[in-house]
């Protein structure tokens, strides 16, 4: 984590006895991981229309205004409630920018990790596809993405949600555990399952073998 | 955070540990953890590269601006000879490091390519083969090639270090500066880790030198620089860096660790405010850009003409040294690093947003490096890039398809001919650019020796014309339109003309301007006509009005469609040049007020009220000036009459009908002077009877829906005393232009207003009658004479019977005339269909069958209007209202089934309206009347279950109209939702639901209170 736990802890504790100023702090603390998901979950259709720094403020401000539920609510830790927040927030803003495409496209973005699997799968294999390369171009490409979106598709739906949460959100696995409502050590070994089921989808495609030979 | 680990995955820890110092920029090996863990080794061999690969994906798809390389490896201690001495940059293709190279004991920058760049055998020959190439340009402005080689997995590119700083930190900490005021460091923060403090105050002087001083000096220096360069170990490099030479207390060594990711933290501060005085950019920094321009323009001609292409020019791509000269590095080596799909670095929107169109075609010439520079100046003149998007496939369609903003609209003060240099450069299509960079430089050099340069700044209209060939759709519409474009693309644009005017000032030549813009405006005018399906720019709002009755006002906002919105835009631009003409010269005084009432007119049709406003108050005003030039010319004065008109028309989508009459005073008053000078042209008249035939429309009772007359108490009576209460507050009633014509007062006590409009009616009929007489082939006299006819207020129950009804006649005449004439104009055949729905509604009662057949024929008129422009909603509109008529006249009739088809069709047309327009309020309202109407005319046949649905749905529609737009005047709203809780209350009775109907009456009792009026007003 890429702070002291200690001061965060003492942090949380002022939070919870109403020090306003200990939010800012502890969401200035979070800013990096919250833009992470953001980047991540936001639909690529709002991408130029709505900036990420401006959903980090409006959830700032949501934070603001429920934070007695958080004060009220011990058992969640303060970041997971944090993104829980955010993530509404997102949810809003999607709404408010695509209305009701948002419900025919069956895209609802997920936060939770299992209420709509399906759209984290689009997205991940959207990053994955982002190293991709092929000499040969385009339609490969399309097809490589097809493939790609299928198989990432035919995941476990949680195995998947552990990925993106520990990889791209940069959570814990002791957050992971808490966001997906599971205990850490199921999360633990889903993650190990997890990464050896991308080792095997990535190297029945073509493009993606070179590249894992590459790395260190 | 708080599981121990035994319960966890014990590889799962491991890879926790092994992800935690990947991301502190630390380079574990797999080998490490697999040898320290024998017993989970395999697992481990296994997995950790996966998750290395995915943190490394994570880094590259970060749409950071410049996101940054990585090695993919540690960083190596020697490459060869070289001895890798600090990190002194890092872009898309790869990590730079100041080195040393100890055969030769000089200092080198050595660039080091990704490890995963090169793994495929082509890319590797096509790297070296480009680097070769490049090592053999040499060019005071190109950064010098050593050689290439490669060590281990790494391949590297050795150059000369140059002491500079990449023109990419240059424009941010220049960006910086301008935004340090207002405090937004937002969104183009410098990427973290990219740079020591020191690097940012380099990058800082760099920027310092470009607005402060004149770098031409230092490029007179640059003849002598070879000396210099061989001297002191400067550090430096080809991506983004700075001299040392310059401080001599620098010691190297402490490399920045250059956390690559998407973490958004905050550009050093401190720095930026220290630039605050750098906003003073002015004259002396566009030179500047103009001569690294030049300077960059050689450098790339000299390469073009030994068949190299960059193939990425960019701001990084420059290096600034400290003495004003720019250096070009990486020749080449985008093509040799690009693979054939544009996808592969992170870097990809970095890089993209500096090429040009074609390239997306996977075509590239010397124009498409012109076209960098050009981008590369764009952002050096703006402060920002030509184009940002957030990802790749945006960012290529803008780039496809759009120009970037104008600089004159981002930036102010910056030369027009340097801005017109810079626009040629990054025209869309190669052949509009310069055709070498060789040309280019010329023109530079030109604009520098304030000698004409060649590039011509390309017409609004030109841009105009190639938008249309970009976008067939749009010019497909219009084949005539696009016709008249090229005739005016062809006489070339105004700008044009202005410009060469000011530079010889011949008789000739200004003879000649005149014609063009003449031409010019008279095809525009056309064009615009094409885009004006009703004709607004004859009789404005007029027909919309008339059509759609008092309480339909709003129908009269724009109603274009997007194509033509876009485009009635884009001649915007070119009439605003024209409008903009004005200067001492009266011709053009006179087109440019012209041009601005043209504004006005569009920017009404757009509605976008206030600025058309603002244009018409402009031409009032330069009217103005030229009628105290020259007082004989009574066409100023109909000019600027016209125009008061028009200011008083846009009043009413404003949403305040009386408040168009002050400028409809003013456009009489303006008339009367003419006339008072003895000018009695027939314009000036037909303009009087057009002030006077507005006049008796403002602030008069509104017309009915089914043109009936309105009764106190009409449950279609949509608030009539609203009207009145609005003109009290109006300015006062003035009759100073009026005797009446009959004598004495009307026949019997109307209201003071109703009395005042049938005057200014009676009046422009005098006036239009006598035109006609005068003129019988103006079709705008006869048109204008009907409206006043119809139009005449209602007589009352007291005057001769047949009074009102030879009023409506002669207006059928004469439009049935018109419409056998002109059969192609549209607005004729709309008003008849309205003049037909009126004289209906005028028969007797008991005249039911030849209501009937007279609507028959408005309705086939109005279909075929519909039919015809299907998207204009007032002809729709109008059909509905024959619907709604004939559903009258057979309810009249006794024929409820009839009655009920006709609604039924009305309801379908108005629900087409309101999905097609659905904020539009009062076709929302429209729709909520027909569906009570439907209803009640279910109840009476029983049909009580539908009846419920409707009104239902009718009631929760109206109240989806006050929720929507709570500040809406909404005529007709609280009369309707009355009624339809009391035709409700009736249904639920009716079906036995006696609960639900007292909850509704009880709903529409606490709806009326607070309105204090009357209960239970009767029901139709």
């Amino acid at each position: 984590m890429e702070f002291n736990a200690d001061e965060s802890g003492e942090l949380v504790a002022r939070l919870k006895e109403g020090d306003q100023q200990a939010l800012a702090e502890l969401y200035s603390r979070h800013r990096p991981r919250l833009w992470r998901m953001i980047h991540f979950r936001l639909d690529p259709r709002l991408r130029g229309r709505v900036d990420a720094d401006d959903i980090l403020q409006e959830g700032y401000l949501a934070a603001v205004e429920r934070i007695q539920h958080f004060r009220d609510e011990s058992s969640t830790s303060f970041f997971v409630w944090l993104r829980l927040v955010l993530g509404q927030t997102l949810i809003d803003v999607h709404r408010r920018h695509l209305g009701t495409q948002m419900r025919d496209a069956g895209r609802e973005i997920s936060i939770h990790g299992h209420r709509s699997p399906q759209a984290t799968s689009v997205s991940l294999a959207a990053q994955l596809l982002g190293q991709f390369t092929s000499p040969s171009g385009a339609a490969v490409r399309d097809e490589v993405s097809r493939q790609l979106e299928q198989a990432v598709d035919a995941m476990n739906p949680i195995d998947r949600e552990v990925l993106v949460l520990r990889h791209f959100e940069e959570l814990t696995n002791g957050e992971v555990a808490e966001v997906l409502e599971i205990q850490p050590k199921a999360a633990s070994i889903r993650y190990v399952r997890a990464i050896g089921r991308l080792k095997e989808i990535l190297s029945q495609l073509p493009g993606f073998a070179e590249e894992e030979n590459a790395d260190g | 955070m708080s599981d121990a680990s035994s319960e966890r995955d014990p590889v799962e820890a491991l890879a926790t540990e092994f992800v935690e110092r990947l991301r502190r920029g630390e380079q574990p090996t797999v080998e490490e953890y697999a040898a320290q863990h024998p017993t989970l080794a395999d697992a481990i061999r296994g997995l950790f590269p996966t998750i290395a690969q995915m943190e490394q994906l994570k880094a590259r798809n970060a749409p950071l601006p410049g996101g940054a390389a990585t090695l993919g490896g540690p960083r190596p201690e020697t490459l060869g000879d070289f001895r890798i001495l600090q990190e002194v940059g890092r872009g898309g293709m790869g990590i730079v490091y100041e080195a040393e190279q100890q055969s030769l004991g000089r200092r080198v920058a050595v660039k080091i390519l990704p490890r995963s760049s090169l793994h495929n055998p082509r890319l590797l020959n096509r790297f070296h083969r480009e680097a070769q190439t490049a090592a053999g340009l040499h060019h005071t402005n190109i950064v010098p090639v050593f050689g290439v080689g490669e060590e281990g997995d790494y391949h590297y590119i050795v150059m000369q270090l140059i002491a500079g700083v990449g023109l990419d930190e240059v424009l941010l900490r220049l960006g910086e500066s301008r935004h340090a005021n207002s405090g937004g460091s937002n969104g183009r923060a410098a990427v973290p880790g990219s740079g020591s403090t020191k690097r940012l105050a380099e990058a800082a002087d760099a920027a310092r030198m470009l607005v402060d001083s004149n770098i031409e000096h230092a490029e007179e220096q640059g003849s002598s620089r070879p000396a210099e360069k061989d001297g002191g170990p400067a550090t430096g490099k080809p991506e983004a860096f700075l001299a040392e030479a310059a401080t001599d207390d620098f010691r190297p060594g402490t490399t920045s660790p250059g956390k690559v990711g998407p973490c958004p933290s905050l550009p050093a501060k401190g720095l930026s405010t220290d630039l605050t005085d750098l906003l003073r950019i002015g004259p002396t920094y566009w030179r500047n850009v103009a001569r690294i321009g030049g300077q960059v323009a050689d450098a790339l001609e000299h390469a073009h003409e030994r068949d190299v292409l960059h193939r990425d020019v960019k701001p990084s791509n420059l290096i600034l040294d400290r003495h004003g000269i720019a250096w070009v590095t990486d020749f080449g080596l985008a093509k040799a690093m690009q693979d054939d799909s544009v996808s592969h670095t992170g870097d990809i929107v970095g890089t993209l947003r500096y090429m040009a169109p074609e390239r997306f075609r996977g075509e590239a010439d010397a124009r498409s490096d012109v076209y960098g520079l050009g981008l590369t100046l764009y952002e050096m003149l703006a402060l920002r890039p030509a184009y940002e998007a957030p990802d790749a496939s945006s960012l290529m369609r803008k780039i496809s398809e759009e120009p970037p903003p104008r600089l004159a609209a981002v930036a102010a003060g910056i030369p027009q001919d340097l801005e017109t240099i810079v626009m040629k450069a990054i025209a869309r299509e190669p052949a509009h650019r310069y055709q070498s960079a060789e040309e280019m430089a010329d023109d530079l050099r030109r604009f520098l020796d304030d000698r004409p340069i060649h590039a011509r700044r390309v017409s609004s209209v030109e841009h105009l014309w190639r938008w249309c060939r970009r976008n067939p759709s749009v010019a497909g519409l219009t084949a005539t339109a696009l016709m008249l474009l090229i005739v005016v693309a062809v006489v070339a644009g105004v700008g044009y003309i202005v410009t060469n005017r000011a530079l010889d000032g011949e008789l000739v030549q200004r003879r000649k301007a005149d014609d063009t813009s003449d031409l010019a405006l008279e095809a525009l005018d056309d064009i615009f006509e094409q885009f004006a399906p009703d004709r607004m720019s004859v009789y404005a709002n007029l027909s919309q009005d008339d059509t759609a009755g008092g309480s339909m006002q709003a129908t009269v906002q724009p109603v274009l469609s997007k194509a033509a919105a876009s485009l009635l835009e884009r001649l915007l631009v070119f009439y605003d040049e024209l409008a903009a003409l004005g200067g001492g010269d009266a011709e053009f005084r006179r087109k440019g007020a012209d041009a601005n009432r043209r504004v006005g007119d569009i920017r009404a049709a757009l509605g976008q009220y206030e600025q058309a406003e603002t244009a018409y108050f402009r031409a009032v005003e330069m009217y103005r000036q030229i009628g105290e030039h020259d007082r004989s010319d009574s066409s100023v004065a109909i000019e600027t009459a016209r125009i008061y008109n028009s200011l008083g028309e846009l009043q009413i989508p404003a949403g305040n009908p009386t408040a168009g009459r002050p400028f409809h005073f003013k456009a009489l008053e303006t008339l009367e002077q003419v006339v008072q000078s003895a000018d009695r042209s027939p314009a000036v008249r037909f303009e009087m009877a057009r002030t006077c035939y507005l006049l008796g429309q403002e602030g008069g009772p509104p017309r009915m829906m089914f043109g009936a007359p309105p009764q106190p108490g009409d449950p279609w009576d949509f608030e009539f005393g609203g009207s009145r209460e609005m003109l009290a507050d109006g300015p006062p009633l003035d009759d100073r232009f009026w005797e009446p014509p009959h004598g004495g007062p009307g026949p019997r006590p109307a209201s003071y207003e109703r009395q005042e409009n049938e005057r200014y009616l009676r009046r422009a009929i005098d006036l239009l009658e006598r035109l006609v007489e005068e003129q019988p082939a103006v079709p705008d006299y006869q048109h204008l004479l009907a409206c006043c006819y119809r139009d005449l207020p209602p007589a009352g129950p007291n005057a001769p019977d047949g009074e009102k009804g030879r009023q409506t006649d002669r207006a059928i005449e004469i439009l049935e005339e018109l419409v056998e004439r002109f059969p192609a104009i549209p607005i004729y055949r709309a008003d008849l269909v309205e003049t037909y729905l009126q004289a209906a509604s005028q028969l007797d009662v008991e005249a039911g069958a030849t209501a009937v057949s007279q609507l028959n024929e408005a309705l086939a008129v109005a279909r075929k209007l519909v039919a015809e422009h299907p998207n204009v909603p007032v002809y729709v509109l109008s059909q509905v209202q024959v619907h709604l008529a004939l559903s009258q006249a057979f309810s009249r009739e006794a024929q409820p089934a009839a009655a009920e088809v006709e609604l039924r069709k009305a309801l379908g047309l108005q629900s087409s309206l309101v999905s097609r327009f659905p904020d539009n309020m009062p076709y929302r309202i429209w729709e909520a009347m027909i569906r009570i109407s439907l209803a009640e005319s279910l109840n009476e046949l029983e049909k009580l279950e539908e009846a419920r649905g409707l009104l239902e749905t009718a009631i929760s529609g109206l109240d989806a109209v006050q929720e929507d737009d709570p500040d809406g005047p909404h005529r007709g709203h609280h009369r309707l939702l009355e009624q339809g809780y009391d035709l409700l209350a009736e249904v639920y009775r009716q079906l036995g639901q006696e609960d639900l109907a007292k909850e509704v009456l009880r709903q529409a009792e606490e709806f009326r209170a607070p309105r204090g009026g009357p209960p239970g007003l009767p029901r139709r």
